[in-house]
């Protein structure tokens, strides 16, 4: 039947080659059509297997929850420059954008600009979602508004804290607490010192020095307070993938305007849905490079290998169109691709060009025989047919193989580049001996116009060399194959030593700016971006959810709405608390500093430094870097005495006249005593809290938009891409916690888990499918195994190799393994048929012709892959590596061990 | 054959109860072992957190009554110089000194349940005294050969009314001279959260010494090495030396 088929395809192309041309045409024109409904996806969970509760749930997420597809902006400079730059930056993302170089009407692509604390909120409820324990110890505080008495209840208060000193900082949160003490208190000294220098103060720097002290810093800011984050909440999600091309276009447009008008500030984006725009323009982008490079690349090639011009254009004339047939007919089996199905293209380059290749060879061999054009076809097309078709099914077969297993990713990948591999296989035997025998015809009218009776004689581009080499291993087997076994446990020996790298940053294009930000953002805010994320049902839930992680070793902080709402029972016990505050508070009365009040003063203010000395060597045994840091900020070196810090000055400033110094201490008094009382009387505001009664932006962050489910982020303590143990933990521990946990770091350990396990299950389906194709081939067992067998020893080579040559195995070009078996199948396939036909000891005639088609290829191959080395996504260039090294080795056991074998299996019959 | 299964039964009793009197025994030999009468030495103490940083001090330490008194001075690096920290009864008081300003602070008695200054040891860990004989069941579960030593393995196993600071220890101590050289630390779901080895042996004073402890804390990922360079158990403590006044100087 296969030989009915090819035969009426030369035929065709021979006898109606017009109707072909026009036929060709009109499909070409409907698959272009069609592609052009194909989208690509960044999200990483969309290689997941379908079902998979963490996709499901992550989508649900990305859908549900507003705060799930985050834009943030982060800003880097002068503390005041930043904040000025947040300000001004906040209201023009909320405006209706344009996209640069787009007609488009303007639009809204941000909902809210979260970078500041919602103040008004805590000023009225901030005692209410402080914990019991903290009220009662801090309660004091709030007895005496009073310099001398803040100074001294607020001593006491400290000292009291430092019996418990490692249970004070001991976990993230505290030690963010005692670093908004401190800061707080530095803030508010900052203000003395200011007063007690010049006699005036300004009742705003005042006002929020005592904001400071009890609310801590508004604005989102970094420890060292030279980085900002805004978090910008768009009207889209991360499913929207137009959406967030667009959106991250047109904030990065407003984003560069502010900063020409804030010369002082860099500023950038990162997030989830930029990074997810930036995986998408900058695989994509790297693919048409590499796409482009690759056909020009293949073209050069194949001009020098052929000799003739037209060879090229004819062979990636058909080669593009048989990819404008694969990619509409691809668009409609899997309209959306993944980062892995996004390079289908690249293999089809890869795999499809060969088709061409032994197509034109065996056909300008015919001619070159001297056979008529329409013999040259038809033979041309027997000879190479066979070998194009079994080499395409079982190439294909292995891709299909792929879908054995659960994951998308290699289950899209291999029904694509099947499907797409077979549709350029029936393309090169339709549009291919057409385009050959109309140009044959046009050379041969424009030879007759000139006068030229004699056909044109196409010159002999057998590769003897190669042929030669064939030989020589022919007449050497036994040495050949002891060579090759030698080299073979080298290399494997060498391969098992290979290692995986989990870090999929390592895969990410190199100094990209969402990325490089997120480092940032890890460094100056110790803040992960790779959290994982529990959905609850209720604040209840949520709460019980938040404890249960809170308390796992791997996890550094957890954010949900609980913060905000504390349980009936515990806001309860803060009740009373609270009361207390208020009447102590009530109670108090504000007396004007005296001169006899000044020793107090004084001792107090030595007190507070020798309360943060030890705070700073408590925080330098116990590792508390931060805390340290800002301690040494306030109060000085340990290992030097202080020479200026705010507190030598204050000491200073204190020896100054009585009088004078009653007064100026009176005017601090004054300016800060008064908005003190009123402000701790507003937060002893106890009207229980309810989810009704919290702010929208609250609300927003942590509840789905019907607000009937609850968001938990958990943030992990590691680096989950530099040590694979740590994120089995952290995603082990969080599955204790909820089986339907999800965000990055669960997705990436299933998808590591996954893709190792249907890779191994498809190599192993493919090797059985693959022989059993060839067993029906081949009618042999014997040439089945003698096909198959370059292929397992490439494969054992490509991993030894990429061993040798310092290669890690990783997420991207471990798919280069399943990949290769079907790739790699194909050279045995060509040189076995060829060898068949050419009866015992053919090596010189086998690798002279096929051997050479082979190279050509294989070389083809390697250019189309290698292409991928310069994308600047760095998966793409791993994966490629791989395959360049698999696809060489495949090459080199194909012309080694076969001619081994046609001299140690047909020896006998020649002597 | 009621007689048979009788003597059986009484065989099998009497194994068990001498099986627990050995346990019982190498328990009080080890907390002899770890619990001198008096010692005095010198040392350093590096921790390595998660992320890979790490951090030595230098220290001078002082134990008395068995154990239940400690000072521990640290000497490096300048920052800390100074910074001494006093247990009294079995760690159940903690007093800290800052010589930068001078003062002395008492931690909260609940506090030696807690990490010393960011290290994988709790104060109860350092403590030392006869907490393996007291708040403890020991249990022989064989012998086992651990870095080439021929030891006991036995399991602790926490009294509840005892507050033990774990529910459960494992320790394996040497045949040859009743040194412990591995405590494996069980959290509450039977999971090995902590990993004390001991290494490096030397016989000071008739005393088989640790020179090397590392503590692996295998849910934070963290370790803390303690190393002794020098030792002397003939030191004996001044009167009123476990004191403020000590801590001070």
């Amino acid at each position: 039947m296969r030989d009915r088929l090819i035969k009426k395809l030369a035929d065709l192309a021979v006898n109606r080659s017009k109707q072909m041309l026009w036929g060709i045409a009109a499909i070409t024109v409907i698959t272009l059509v069609l592609s052009a409904g194909m989208s690509m996806t960044p999200k990483w969970s969309d290689m997941l297997p379908k079902g998979d509760p963490r996709t499901i749930e992550f989508d649900r997420i990305l859908e549900e929850f507003q705060s799930a597809s985050s834009i943030i902006v982060v800003a880097q400079g002068n503390e005041a420059d930043i904040k000025d730059f947040a300000d001004a930056l906040a209201p023009r993302v909320l405006e209706p954008l344009t996209i640069p170089g787009n007609d488009t009407e303007p639009k809204v692509y941000v909902r809210r600009a979260d970078y500041k604390a919602d103040l008004d909120f805590m000023k009225e409820h901030g005692f209410m979602l402080m914990k019991a324990d903290d009220l009662k110890s801090m309660k004091a505080i709030f007895q005496d508004p009073g310099l001398a008495g803040l100074l001294t209840n607020m001593n006491n208060s400290f000292e009291k804290e430092f019996i418990l000193p490692e249970e004070s900082i001991s976990s993230r949160e505290e030690e963010d607490g005692a670093l908004v003490f401190l800061n707080g208190i530095n803030s508010w000294l900052g203000e003395l010192e200011q007063t007690l220098e010049t006699g005036a103060i300004e009742p705003a720097a005042a006002e929020a020095a005592v904001d400071k002290l009890l609310l801590g810093e508004p604005y989102f800011l970094s420890y060292d307070r030279q980085a900002l984050i805004m978090n910008l909440v768009p009207t889209f999600s991360l499913m929207d993938a137009f959406m967030i091309v667009d959106g991250t276009d047109a904030v990065q447009a407003v984003l560069n305007d502010v900063l020409k008008e804030h010369p002082n500030v860099q500023a950038g984006l990162s997030g989830a849905i930029v990074v997810g725009r930036d995986e998408m323009y900058y695989s994509t982008q790297g693919l048409e490079i590499s796409m482009l490079l690759s056909m020009f690349a293949i073209g050069t090639l194949l001009y020098l290998a052929f000799r003739m011009a037209v060879a090229p254009v004819l062979a990636l004339t058909n080669l593009i169109i048989g990819l404008i047939w694969a990619a509409g007919i691809v668009a409609v089996v899997v309209p959306v691709l993944n980062v892995m199905t996004a390079m289908f293209m690249i293999i089809l380059i890869g795999l499809g060009i060969d088709f061409s290749i032994h197509v034109i060879s065996t056909f300008t061999e015919m001619r070159a025989l001297g056979l008529s054009l329409e013999e040259a076809t038809r033979v041309g097309l027997e000879k190479s047919g066979k070998g194009i078709s079994t080499g395409a099914l079982t190439t294909a077969v292995a891709f299909l193989a792929l879908m054995i297993g659960d994951s998308r990713a290699l289950s899209e990948l291999g029904l694509v580049t099947a499907i797409g591999l077979l549709v350029v296989m029936i393309s090169t035997f339709a549009l291919l001996p057409t385009f050959l025998v109309v140009r044959e015809r046009r050379l041969e009218r424009r030879l007759a116009k000139k006068g030229i009776i004699e056909q044109a004689q196409p010159k002999d581009i057998s590769l003897k060399s190669l042929g030669r080499i064939g030989v020589l291993f022919q007449d050497h087997p036994r040495v050949t194959l002891v060579s090759v076994l030698v080299i073979t446990i080298f290399l494997a020996l060498s391969g098992k030593e290979i290692t995986f790298n989990h870090n999929m940053m390592d895969l990410e294009a190199e100094g990209l700016p969402s990325i490089m930000l997120q480092d940032t953002i890890q460094d100056k805010f110790d803040l992960s971006m790779d959290f994982a994320y529990l959905v609850a049902e209720s604040v209840e839930e949520s709460r019980s959810l938040k404890k249960l992680a809170k308390n796992l070793p791997s996890v550094a902080s957890v954010e949900d709405i609980s913060t905000f709402l504390p349980s009936a029972e515990q806001q309860a016990m803060r009740i009373p608390h609270i009361l207390e505050i208020r009447d102590l508070l009530s109670q108090a009365i504000i007396t004007p500093i005296k001169i006899t009040d000044l020793a107090t003063v004084r001792q107090e203010v030595e007190r507070l430094e020798m309360n943060i000395m030890e705070f700073q060597s408590l925080s330098f045994l116990g590792g508390q870097d931060k805390v340290f840091t800002r301690c040494t900020e306030i109060v000085g070196s340990i290992e030097e005495p202080p020479a200026n810090t705010i507190f030598t000055r204050i000491y200073g400033l204190l020896a100054q006249e009585e009088a004078q110094l009653t007064e100026r201490l009176n005017v601090f008094q004054d300016a800060y005593a008064e908005y003190f009382t009123v402000s701790v009387l507003k937060m002893t505001n106890t009207t229980p809290l309810t989810l009704e009664s919290l702010p929208v932006s609250i609300v927003d962050r942590y509840a789905s938009k019907d607000r009937s489910l609850f968001l938990t982020t958990v943030l992990p303590s590691g680096n989950i891409w530099q040590d694979r143990l740590f994120l089995d933990q952290f995603a082990t521990e969080l599955e204790s916690v909820s089986h339907r946990v999800t965000g990055m770091p669960p997705i990436m350990r299933a998808l590591f888990e996954i893709i190792a396990r249907d890779g191994r299950n498809a190599a192993m389906l493919t090797i059985i499918l693959v022989y059993l194709i060839l067993l029906i081939d081949f009618r042999s067992f014997k040439f089945s195994l003698i096909a198959m067998l370059p292929l397992a020893i490439g494969a054992v080579w490509m991993i030894g190799l990429m061993q040798v040559f310092g290669f890690q195995l990783d997420m991207m070009n471990v798919m280069a393994l399943p990949l290769i078996l079907g790739i790699g199948i194909d050279d045995g396939v060509h040189a076995v048929h060829r060898w068949r036909m050419e009866g015992p000891r053919s090596a010189f005639i086998v690798l002279s012709s096929t051997g050479k088609a082979i190279l050509l290829t294989s070389l083809t191959t390697m250019l189309a892959f290698g292409s991928m080395v310069f994308s600047p996504f760095r998966g793409y260039a791993s994966l490629s590596y791989a395959l360049i090294f698999g696809v060489g080795a495949c090459f080199l056991t194909t012309i080694i061990i076969l001619p081994a074998f046609m001299g140690l299996i047909d020896g006998d019959k020649t002597e | 054959m009621k007689v048979k299964l009788f003597l059986i039964l009484l065989f099998g009793l009497s194994f068990a109860q001498a099986q627990d009197q050995l346990a019982v025994k190498i328990i009080k030999a080890v907390t002899e072992l770890m619990s001198p009468e008096n010692m005095k030495s010198t040392g350093t103490q590096t921790i390595t957190t998660s992320s890979g940083r790490s951090r030595t001090f230098e220290f001078e330490s002082y134990m008395g009554g068995k154990g239940k008194s400690t000072l521990t001075r640290y000497t490096k690096p300048a920052a800390i110089r100074g910074q001494a920290f006093l247990t009294l009864n079995n760690a159940d008081d903690i007093w800290t000194y800052f010589p930068r300003t001078k003062r002395v602070r008492k931690l909260a008695s609940h506090a030696k349940k807690q990490k010393v200054q960011g290290s994988d040891f709790t104060y109860e860990d350092m403590g030392g005294g006869d907490v393996f004989m007291t708040k403890f069941t020991p249990k022989y579960q064989g012998d086992e050969t651990i870095n080439g030593d021929l030891c006991w393995k036995i399991d602790l196993i926490g009294i509840l009314d005892q507050d033990p600071p774990y529910p459960k220890i494992i320790l394996w101590a040497r045949k040859s001279d009743y040194s412990p050289v591995k405590l494996d630390y069980y959290d509450d779901n039977n999971f090995n959260a902590k990993t004390l080895s001991l290494s490096d042996i030397q016989n000071i004073e008739g005393t088989p010494t640790a020179m090397k402890m590392l503590m692996v804390d295998h849910q934070e990922r963290s370790s803390t090495s303690m190393e002794t360079l020098e030792a002397t158990y003939k030191w004996v403590p001044p009167k009123n030396f476990f004191s403020e006044r000590s801590l001070k100087k």
